[in-house]
């Protein structure tokens, strides 16, 4: 299996997913599923 | 950041469990209740010696921002190994909002980072999977996966139903 150069795709990733928190803010990521809180409002809500 | 293995019988699960115990405390929640469904599932995890599911965490320093599951295993329809990655959570002090906000940043890409330096070494794979459990996550992570894809590191990444799927080659 080719290995990547992990210093070149480390540095995409970053890029990539700085311009992608920029650009949805952190109240939308801190409403992904990562975050255990983002189920307690959605239950929250629901009720 | 770095990504490593967690196991019950070598003690990195107490090292774990005892920082997120102490955030819980700072943050005025109870870890035995937090997040107790993919917890449970990564302390699962955490138990087995298998040389293809390991319970995983990202940490910065001593502390530690992130835990998953990362599995190796053959699916059909992709050419060689695939590692999914599932159940990721996040660690109290970021979910309770108690860091700033390049914390949010750095953690989401120590993951990334983290699956595919796995995928190198450790848990080799040719296809990282990356589990969305919510509409959100699909919607960010789809964004994300076209952004990514236009760098073209990757061989593909899209976001496709409930997975992010970066192939390297």
């Amino acid at each position: 299996m080719a290995k990547l150069d992990q210093a070149v795709t480390a540095q995409a990733i970053a890029e990539a997913m700085t311009e992608t928190v920029h650009a949805f803010g952190i109240p939308f990521v801190r409403t992904l599923s990562f975050f255990p809180s983002a189920s307690k409002v959605v239950v929250a809500e629901a009720a | 950041m770095e990504i490593s293995r967690l196991l019950l019988g070598d003690g990195t699960w107490s090292q774990f469990e005892s920082d997120w115990r102490v955030q819980c405390e700072t943050v005025d929640d109870d870890f035995d209740c937090y997040a107790p469904a993919p917890l449970s599932v990564i302390r699962d995890f955490a138990s087995r010696e298998s040389d293809k599911d390991w319970a995983v965490a990202v940490s910065h320093g001593d502390r530690f921002m992130a835990a998953a599951c990362a599995i190796r295993t053959l699916q059909k329809g992709f050419d060689g190994p695939v590692l999914r990655i599932r159940e990721v959570t996040v660690c109290p002090l970021l979910d309770y909002g108690n860091l700033d906000e390049n914390a949010y940043v750095d953690t989401l890409i120590g993951i990334l980072n983290g699956a595919i330096n796995l995928s190198e070494s450790g848990l080799e794979a040719q296809h990282i999977k990356l589990h969305l459990r919510s509409p959100a996550d699909a919607v960010f992570f789809r964004a994300f996966g076209m952004t990514l894809d236009s760098k073209r590191v990757f061989a593909a990444t899209e976001a496709h139903g409930a997975w992010l799927t970066i192939s390297k080659a």
